[in-house]
């Protein structure tokens, strides 16, 4: 179906939901002859047309827009579930369930260029079903650093890709790409150009701060920016408030204060609370957290400290400095 | 400027950003004197036409729409304001609050679900009285098209209005509940999970409701809710696996939920929400939620989740 029709049909199909009449749709934008002609897609629409349809319809431009890309995820789920358990690194899962589907398909979603290929590779990689010198070539078809960060912008797809990607890259691509993300993060002339936009923020600090924090060099990114990063990630986190995601955010500061020897409590019970905040086995997929002792005494401490209770979340953490 | 020309100028901003000349954009889509065309007046182009030079430029109208909308400003400000007030978190909402004031009506029917938001706000900040939120979401409900089929515009007005309504409901409530169950939930699906929320919120425990009808609504909401990878949200998912646990008597599940929801609760609340969600725990379970809590996290770290070092 073209994209005129299938938008038409979507109008069409609110109209019907509605019970309105044609006539109550039309009047005083345009003839009832041509809105037929519009649906049947013997004419092309035009967004201010469009736009005044929407407005008959009660539904801002913006709404319809989301009901549309609704629509296109819900007719290629198989994709969308792919890329959620390579992920969340269940290849076995994936393989099982989607590679038969998905190997010869003709990719429709908004990762069809770059993540799901990626997806596929990687899969076969971790499954010993593809060598390293092989990953290697496909993913540099499909990835190019270069190229992609010549501009100032990434969408969904690129996100997505790069997530996957450092995976299996050198510690030299991983500084590129923590490096350009850092801009896309804190400079005002990158942009997240994304159908969704706050995961793929939300993935861009999880991949700067899983580079940074691990990074070998430590004078390459200092502590100060570090917490700067945290700072803002946590930011992030408070407002946009995604599940499961924090779990991986909070073991990648879990590590650092760890690795660095630095105290802090609140950073053991939101790493802790993130773990039991939820049940999606899918997720969490058999893995163990090794906690300490201590870090269960913590845990209780903070859960009959009002003064923590009663803090806005994740404030304290953002307000002192990880020493 | 209108909607059609201001878009065209976030895709010339975007062309800009991309390096990509007007001419390796155009090429094979409209010609360039269109484009300046476009770009300069209220000329409208047409829709498939847009979508192949957002094409060229490898952004899906999803994506532009996003993108338009952080940069516009105007629906982005609606969607957080919203998302803030039906979570219930306001560390940052005023912002967003002072922006919409000052936004120009369109005249849609979605401008009085915003208003009814911004009444509810207000409501629950304590600017304005209950009486007042209630009298104001009459004069919405009047203002709406009269004979009009529901849609999830008006079910989310209607259901509001029900929410104050202390010891009655409203006259269509069952209308509401059905059109709502059978509505395709593509459009406005985040208002539809508010609906049903609400809905259970006040009913779940009345005898207004018929057991059949609670459950379709708890089963219709858990399902809306795995499409929200949100916490607020998903801590109200918890909560009515907790309760279907517990009516059917599977006291390790239910036990499960509800441990998830608790520390969900913990986390992302404090102060008076954080209290009135401790509070919702013990008039449905009967149980002191502080108890619970230590208690079923103890049997959580005994579980095969976590391996304990010393």
């Amino acid at each position: 179906m073209d994209f005129e029709h299938e938008v038409m049909n979507c109008v069409e199909q609110l109209r019907l939901e509605r019970k309105m009449t044609i006539q109550e749709i039309t009047n005083g934008v345009i003839s009832r002859r041509n809105y037929s002609r519009y649906v049947s897609g013997e004419i092309p629409i035009n967004l201010e047309i469009l736009t005044k349809l929407l407005g008959k319809l009660g539904v801002p431009l913006y709404e319809f827009v989301f009901y549309m890309t609704n629509k296109n995820i819900l007719s290629n789920l198989d994709e969308s579930f792919f890329l959620d358990l390579i992920r969340n690194e269940q290849y076995e899962e994936a393989y099982k369930r989607y590679y038969q589907v998905i190997k010869d398909k003709e990719l429709q979603s908004i990762f069809a260029t770059r993540t799901i290929p990626i997806c596929i590779t990687l899969m076969l990689y971790k499954l010993d079903k593809m060598s390293l010198e092989d990953v290697k070539k496909i993913t540099s078809r499909i990835i190019d650093l270069k190229e992609m960060f010549q501009k100032k912008h990434l969408n969904d797809d690129e996100i997505e890709s790069l997530n996957l990607y450092i995976r299996i890259c050198n510690e030299q691509d991983k500084e590129i790409i923590a490096d350009y993300l850092l801009n896309m993060l804190f400079c005002d002339d990158y942009r997240l150009i994304c159908a969704h936009y706050d995961f793929c923020r939300m993935l861009s600090y999880l991949i700067v701060l899983s580079i940074i924090t691990e990074h070998p060099n430590q004078e390459k990114y200092d502590k100060k920016q570090i917490k700067r990063v945290i700072d803002a990630a946590l930011d992030f986190f408070s407002r946009a408030k995604f599940i499961n995601y924090d779990i991986l955010l909070f073991e990648i500061l879990y590590k650092y204060i760890k690795k660095n020897h630095i105290d802090n409590k609140d950073i053991i019970f939101y790493y802790i609370s993130t773990i039991l905040s939820t049940n999606d086995q899918e997720f969490l997929n058999g893995k163990k957290f090794t906690i300490t002792k201590e870090d269960m005494d913590v845990y209780y401490e903070l859960l009959k400290d009002n003064t923590f209770l009663n803090a806005n979340i994740y404030e304290r953490i953002v307000n002192h400095e990880l020493e | 400027m209108n909607l059609n020309n201001e878009y065209f100028q976030v895709l010339d901003e975007l062309r800009q950003s991309y390096n990509v000349s007007i001419s390796t954009l155009c090429e094979g889509i409209i010609s360039e004197r269109s484009y300046f065309r476009y770009l300069k007046s209220v000329d409208n182009i047409r829709f498939s036409e847009f979508n192949q030079l957002l094409a060229r430029l490898n952004v899906t109208l999803g994506q532009f729409v996003n993108y338009a909308a952080l940069v516009r400003n105007t629906d982005n400000v609606i969607n957080k304001f919203i998302s803030r007030v039906v979570f219930e978190t306001f560390t940052d909402i005023e912002p967003h609050y002072q922006k919409i004031l000052t936004l120009e009506p369109e005249d849609l029917l979605f401008d009085l679900v915003v208003k009814a938001y911004i009444k509810r706000y207000e409501y629950l900040i304590g600017k304005i009285s209950k009486l007042e939120y209630l009298e104001e979401l009459e004069r919405i409900i009047k203002s709406l098209p009269n004979n009009a089929p529901l849609n999830i515009y008006t079910i989310i007005i209607n259901v509001l209005y029900d929410e104050l309504l202390e010891n009655k409901s409203i006259e269509s409530l069952n209308h509401i509940i059905d059109t709502l169950l059978s509505l395709d939930f593509s459009l406005g699906i985040f208002f539809h999970v508010h609906a049903l929320d609400i809905l259970l919120d006040k009913y779940l425990l009345s005898n207004i409701l018929k057991d059949e009808v609670k459950m379709a609504l708890i089963n219709r909401l858990i399902q809306l809710l795995n499409h929200f990878p949100f916490k607020p949200l998903l801590m109200k998912k918890f909560f009515y696996q907790a309760y279907m646990s517990y009516i059917n008597n599977k006291q390790d599940e239910y036990e499960g939920f509800l441990l998830h929801y608790a520390l969900n609760l913990v986390t992302i609340y404090n102060n008076q929400q954080l209290q009135k969600g401790k509070d919702k725990v013990t008039r449905i379970f009967g149980i002191n939620f502080d108890e619970f809590l230590s208690k079923a996290s103890k049997k959580a770290f005994a579980s095969s989740l976590f391996a304990i070092s010393e």
